[in-house]
């Protein structure tokens, strides 16, 4: 093999492995450093600098322009209680009750990461407009279809996304963010 | 040790692999955030805030957009010099956060650590002293982005005037 075509070919094969294990891992190993918590998983270090170059790029794909923890927390989830994918054809209940900070919502996102359209406008809950029992706890009903104060459309898209936001979160340090007690997604009624 | 051709080549395609790899995760949110900074430049140039609307299902400059907060953002370029920054912050929840080209924040406050306002200089000359009123920014370029809670999407009219009151102009 003459010079010339040796050192084309480690470099052509140099990039090729170079950007699709680049992009493997921007899709993938994030998430092995993200703090899971039930059904929701957070990256303790978005925003801030101690963010390892995976967490930083994963950030800027999914979540650019994201608050450092000590300013808020992004619990994110894609799936119900039996770690099921969230589907649109599917009716999900989720449950909890107010996190210890100064303020929070939980908004609904499309597969493409953005809002999605629905007749009512209705694109998330926050800790002013959500509807509570006696007890205290919020509920919202998630769905295609529904009515009243506490439906959250799903626009019709299946793997749909949640992001639950702590503003001002009294604790955001890892062993934190693990324990602490999160709303629970479960699932009313779903089509074989 | 001499090593048979295959080794060599394999050597050399191995590392420079690597190479690419970690270059291209790190160069990643350099290229969103050059992207952003491009797409809020051609409208308005930079160093000149943007008032945005209550995020909806047509928001889609910023990806996973918050509907609950109201947006004031500012691409800001400090190689003509420092940028005075101020805001006048409403009751609700309100931050001012800054971020570096890399997508890291370098500075952020809120309603209850800043007050009711902020008023400050933000340069790019590493040799400044970070005192009171002065931020250094690690980076020439980068974004600034005041976040204001709209509770009710009817209250937008009120927090409107906060949202107004970012500024991110040169220093005379």
């Amino acid at each position: 093999m003459n010079r010339f075509l040796f050192n084309l070919s480690a470099i052509t094969v140099a990039v090729a492995v170079g950007f699709a294990s680049a992009w493997w891992a921007l899709n993938n190993l994030a998430y092995t450093t993200a703090v899971q918590n039930g059904q929701w998983r957070t990256h303790a270090t978005a925003g801030s600098r101690d963010a390892n170059i995976y967490v930083r790029a994963t950030i800027a794909r999914t979540g650019l322009l994201a608050l450092p923890a000590s300013e808020a927390v992004y619990f994110f989830t894609g799936i119900d209680a039996a770690g099921k994918p969230l589907r649109a054809d599917c009716r999900y209940r989720l449950t909890g009750q107010d996190p210890d900070a100064l303020w929070w919502s939980i908004t609904l996102y499309g597969p493409d990461q953005f809002l999605v359209s629905n007749e009512p406008r209705r694109y998330s809950f926050n800790k002013s407009n959500v509807l509570r029992d006696e007890q205290g706890h919020f509920r919202i009903d998630i769905a295609d279809h529904g009515a009243g104060g506490s439906w959250l459309p799903n626009g019709g898209h299946d793997g749909f996304s949640l992001i639950y936001r702590l503003y001002r979160p009294a604790m955001a340090d890892p062993a934190a963010l693990r324990t602490m007690q999160l709303p629970r997604i479960e699932t009313v009624e779903c089509p074989a | 040790m001499m090593r048979s051709p295959i080794t060599r080549w394999l050597i050399i395609t191995l590392g420079l692999a690597v190479v690419f790899h970690f270059g291209a995760m790190a160069a990643y949110p350099h290229v969103i955030m050059a992207g952003l900074n491009r797409t809020l430049a051609e409208g308005t140039g930079s160093n000149t805030p943007i008032v945005g609307r209550l995020p909806d299902e047509t928001s889609r400059t910023v990806v996973r957009p918050s509907p609950d907060l109201a947006y004031t953002i500012c691409a800001f370029d400090l190689s003509q010099g420092p940028l005075r920054i101020a805001a006048t912050l409403p009751d609700t929840y309100a931050s001012l956060s800054m971020y570096a080209a890399n997508s890291d924040v370098f500075y952020v406050r809120n309603n209850q650590t800043a007050g009711k306002t902020v008023s400050l200089v933000l340069t790019a000359d590493s040799h400044a002293t970070e005192e009171a009123g002065t931020v250094v920014s690690p980076t020439e370029t980068g974004i600034i982005l005041a976040r204001m809670l709209v509770s009710a999407r009817d209250d937008y009219m009120k927090v409107l005037p906060h949202l107004q009151s970012v500024t991110c102009t040169p220093v005379d």
